[in-house]
């Protein structure tokens, strides 16, 4: 969106990014978000990840597995998730928002109805929204509690050890859904428009989480980053937001 | 792959100025020493500390709308001054062979000159220098490095390649630990830092973090984390100093882990 820069005197205009609700990166070693909403990791078993250097280290109980992995030719640090339960006590009520995913494929795709991201309640019913495999292909899914819409873009799935975008928009006023998807980097390739779908309130206590459906449905990747942002930011926006 | 600048999570190309030149990309900071004149044909003594400081970056480039228009040219003028001059700036390299760097700096001064012969006034692409003066006397890679202590009383080499860094260190239990103790040491093997946990029992399924960016130390028993600011002793917080490595020599710092396993991690500097 274009407008006057706050910072301004109101006679220049400048490209600005839609509010971030959300933002987080795995490189910031931290489980935290930018904005400080504290990520809470649950993996009651230890379990293995790779140090910058090669060398395998298993870490005990929700103890975070930072692992090293390099990515369309950059050098990068992802946690990694198999087990793993990471979720931010956080509420993205009935509304317009965008989203990007970004993470290396590391299985979730190979299990039907695993879980990548998720917003909604634990028990995984009710309104929500949320990336979940079907059919072999990540699906962007929005429900208001009674009837669900859904996206998918075209191409090939993902596979194993690809780096992986997804991004996502609920349009605002009509609760319409798209979804894109880019693989190690190509373009991206845009699902097409699903109906509309009515907003509801929602109750707390939601969570946003990566990995999993609430706390079922756990998938395997090595998570990269995650933005949530109100409004209808586009690629660049949250790809800079992921920088 | 082809290298990225941005500044403020912008790439500057979709400010639609492309760089061509970076003066002080690959310079080493500003570096002053105390000098101490001895009276007669002596000459100096040098005398510490010696500082070094800040960096001076400059990006040079075009100035080309996507729509080369003579309009769209001043549009795009202003968006980048706006830009430039928000504040603090946070500049992120990607080279070509993938490296990811940052630095902070403030903005000093941005000429923009059109590029023109005879009619400045009516072309539509200009030649930018952009001066930035950075805070830090180095650049920090965004990504960070992630060192496994794999086995209890041994050394692994802190493999630093350009300046010092400020670690994350992390204790990791088996059955019944005891205050676990982290040792720094010179690469022929003196001691530099030493720390211990004191009073902390590490089972299976836990662990400890001492994080000498903010001087806090949590320990997580059965992934339930609390703090114990006041549980160690020895040397806390520090950091890993470059200038006690050999790189060229294969000599490190080294750190190691009296019990248990253990994990480090820092962003690298570099200059």
């Amino acid at each position: 969106m274009t407008g006057p820069h706050p910072m301004l005197d109101g006679d220049q205009s400048l490209t600005y990014m839609p509010r971030h609700a959300f933002v987080w990166q795995a490189k910031e070693l931290s489980l935290n978000s930018q904005g400080g909403l504290p990520g809470a990791l649950v993996r009651t078993s230890g379990a293995a990840a790779l140090d910058s250097f090669g060398a395998s280290l298993t870490c005990p109980h929700s103890m975070p597995r930072w692992e090293r992995a390099v990515v369309s030719g950059k050098d990068r640090v992802g946690l990694k998730m198999s087990t793993d339960l990471l979720s931010w006590d956080t509420l993205f009520a009935a509304r317009g928002l965008g989203g990007m995913v970004e993470f290396i494929e590391a299985g979730t795709i190979n299990v039907e109805g695993a879980g990548l991201v998720y917003c909604g309640n634990d028990a995984g019913s009710g309104p929500e929204w949320d990336i979940r495999v079907s059919g072999g292909q990540y699906w962007f899914n929005f429900q208001n509690g009674t009837s669900y819409v859904s996206a998918l873009p075209g191409g090939a799935a993902p596979t194993a050890g690809q780096h992986v975008r997804l991004r996502w928009r609920i349009e605002a006023g009509t609760g319409r859904v798209q979804l894109w998807k880019s693989i190690d980097g190509a373009a991206e390739i845009a699902s097409g428009l699903s109906p509309g779908l009515s907003f509801v309130a929602w109750s707390t206590p939601q969570r946003l989480r990566i990995n999993s459906l609430g706390t079922g449905s756990v998938g395997s990747v090595l998570a990269l980053g995650l933005v949530v942002a109100i409004g209808d930011p586009t690629q660049a926006q949250l790809l800079a937001a992921l920088s | 792959m082809a290298g990225t600048i941005t500044i403020n999570g912008v790439d500057l190309r979709t400010l639609e100025f492309y760089h061509e030149r970076i003066p002080g990309l690959l310079s080493g900071p500003e570096q002053s020493i105390r000098e101490i004149k001895v009276p007669g044909t002596a000459g100096v003594l040098f005398s510490g500390p010696v500082t070094v400081g800040p960096r001076e970056l400059t990006i040079q480039g075009t100035l080309l709308p996507t729509s080369a228009t003579i309009a769209n040219l001043d549009v795009a003028a202003k968006r980048l001054l706006a830009w430039v001059r928000s504040g603090l700036l946070r500049i992120v390299c990607t080279s070509g062979g993938g490296q990811i760097l940052a630095i902070e700096g403030t903005y000093v001064s941005c000429e923009i000159v059109p590029k023109s012969d005879d009619r400045p006034l009516d072309r539509v692409a200009a030649e930018v220098t952009l001066k930035i003066r950075c805070r830090e006397a180095y650049w920090r890679s965004v990504e960070p490095t992630i060192l496994h202590l794999t086995a209890a009383a041994t050394r692994f080499d802190v493999r630093l390649r350009g300046g010092s860094a400020t670690p994350i260190l992390e204790a990791i239990g088996t059955a019944g630990i005891t205050n676990p103790t982290w040792t720094l040491r010179r690469p022929d093997g003196s001691v530099l830092k030493s720390m211990l946990l004191a009073s902390v029992t590490l089972d299976a399924n836990d662990y400890a973090i001492a994080d000498c960016r903010t001087g806090r130390v949590i320990v997580s028993n059965n992934g339930a984390q609390s703090g114990t600011d006041s549980g160690w002793s020895g040397d806390f917080p520090f950091s890993f100093d470059h200038r006690e490595c050999y790189p060229e020599l294969g000599q490190y710092l080294t750190l190691e882990i009296s019990a248990g396993t253990g994990r480090a991690y820092y962003w690298e500097t570099e200059e």
